[in-house]
């Protein structure tokens, strides 16, 4: 009986949440400080064959379980995402009934680069954009309809996948460098550690607090790294999950909340969980559980 | 001969029904025979209702979570029923830490307070 009550002192002892939530308006301290936070409780934590760094968080859930780890490499050799990523060029290719292309489309032309320059704030119209917008103007600016958004378009999720692929190997980089950028950054941190739902569970929670630890049997992956390889591949979707359609899910599990796909709120936590992942390699689409 | 024939079937449909009629009695009757606490534990291992699990090593409970502390020993540390009632009800200045992911059960309607008196009495026998 002592034995068990010492071990459940322990526990609590271990369980720190993270508190370095401020108000702050300095974006760069505040990623710091998570950096920290995650090096501090998993810097020791051996990853093949080093000790843990931060840009090995682009792995996800991964990074805390050298079964998954090599069940993720096995799964990587011949992903289930081929086909996706083959018939996302096509459409990427593939002319508008004006006879113009995707890469006619202002920023558009390279797509080595096109993936890592979003989000991104734009000021003249003071909003983020993130790639599934910009795919979306560029459409109807050349009198395409617009895909819906948060993946229920799969043409849409496809074209993501293929300029994510494209991209890889490019890292992370959003920049905040005006006060309407720095406002988008503020709603996502808001949005992002906010208790809600009849849950009452933040996204910190699941995935600060609680990260590389199991909830009921499901690892939880850290807010570094979790948008460098979206789309993912979910094996236990079967298909292409957008960053937008995971929050929305991630959303609905908290029960009886949802904020709607790309919307400014979606979008500003986008923003926000991107600046958290600056530095870190795309690697995207990766295979997901 | 048809009609015996007829009869016959009858007679069989009303055995194979008195067989799952006396079945459901029996299935009712068991129900009822749950003690309190079984009832309760059936509520906090169900995935829609308390779904304790997905956080806490508790009982003979499969694939646990690691995010809580197991619950263990629970008359012990919570001699005061209330006490315990009202940490999983959500009561204000229950909280063990300042950003406890502990769902305030009561307080945001996941469960009515019948359903937490019946956890609390499934904890009081771990
Ligand atoms: C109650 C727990 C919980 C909450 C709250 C929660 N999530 Fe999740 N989330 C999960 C689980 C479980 C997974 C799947 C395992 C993993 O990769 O983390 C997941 C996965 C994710 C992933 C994919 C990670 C990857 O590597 O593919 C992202 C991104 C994500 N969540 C973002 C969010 C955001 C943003 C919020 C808040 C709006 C949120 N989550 C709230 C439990 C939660
Ligand atoms: C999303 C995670 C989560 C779920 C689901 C959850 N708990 Fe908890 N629970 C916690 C955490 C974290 C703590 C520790 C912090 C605290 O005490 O608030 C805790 C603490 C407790 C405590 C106090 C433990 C102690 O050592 O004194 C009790 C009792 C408890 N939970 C009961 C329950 C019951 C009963 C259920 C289901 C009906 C449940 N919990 C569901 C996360 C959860």
């Amino acid at each position: 009986m002592k034995n068990k009550l010492l071990t459940t002192t322990l526990f609590l002892a271990l369980a720190v949440p993270f508190t370095g939530v401020s108000a702050s308006t300095d974006p760069e301290a505040d990623r710091q400080a998570l950096v920290k936070y995650f090096m501090d409780a998993h810097g020791s934590t051996k990853f093949e064959g080093h000790s843990l760094k931060i840009e090995d968080f682009r792995f996800g859930s991964n990074i805390f379980d050298p079964d998954k780890m090599s069940q993720f490499k096995g799964s990587e050799e011949f992903p289930a995402y081929l086909d996706h990523l083959e018939a996302g060029e096509k459409l990427w290719k593939k002319p508008f009934a004006n006879g113009k292309t995707y890469a006619r489309c202002p920023g558009f032309n390279d797509t080595k680069t096109l993936r890592a320059k979003y989000p991104l704030f734009d000021d003249g119209r003071g909003e983020v954009v993130n790639l599934d917008q910009a795919i979306n103007e560029c459409r109807t600016a050349n009198d395409e309809k617009a895909y819906a958004f948060g993946g229920k378009d799969k043409d849409m999720t496809k074209i993501l996948a293929y300029l994510a692929n494209e991209s890889r190997g490019q890292k992370i980089n959003v920049t905040i460098n005006s006060p309407g950028a720095l406002e988008a950054y503020k709603l996502g941190e808001m949005v992002f550690h906010t208790r809600r739902g009849q849950l009452n569970q933040s996204c910190s929670n699941c995935h600060v607090s609680s990260a590389g630890r199991r909830i009921r049997s499901e690892l939880l992956s850290p807010i570094v790294g979790h948008t460098t390889h979206f789309p993912s591949y979910r094996s236990s979707a079967n298909d292409l999950v957008s960053l937008q359609q995971r929050y929305v899910g991630c959303l609905e599990s908290v029960r009886g909340y949802a904020f709607p796909a790309n919307g400014k709120e979606l979008k500003a936590l986008e923003f926000y969980e991107s600046f958290m992942s600056n530095g870190l390699e795309i690697d995207g689409p990766a295979m997901r559980p | 001969m048809a009609k015996s024939q007829w009869m016959h079937n009858i007679a069989r449909i009303m055995m194979v029904t008195t067989v799952i009629l006396s079945a459901t009695v029996a299935t009712a009757a068991e129900e009822k025979k749950l003690s309190t606490a079984e009832e309760g534990k059936k509520i906090a291992f169900d995935r829609a209702k308390g779904n304790c699990l997905a956080c806490h090593m508790m009982a003979d409970g499969v694939s646990p979570g690691e995010i809580a502390p197991p619950l263990m020993a629970m008359q012990a540390r919570y001699p005061d029923k209330q006490k315990l009632f009202d940490k999983i009800w959500g009561k204000p200045g229950v909280e063990l830490m300042p950003e406890s992911q502990m769902l305030p059960f009561g307080k945001n309607k996941a469960l009515t307070d019948e359903e937490i008196s019946k956890v609390v009495e499934f904890l009081y026998t771990l």
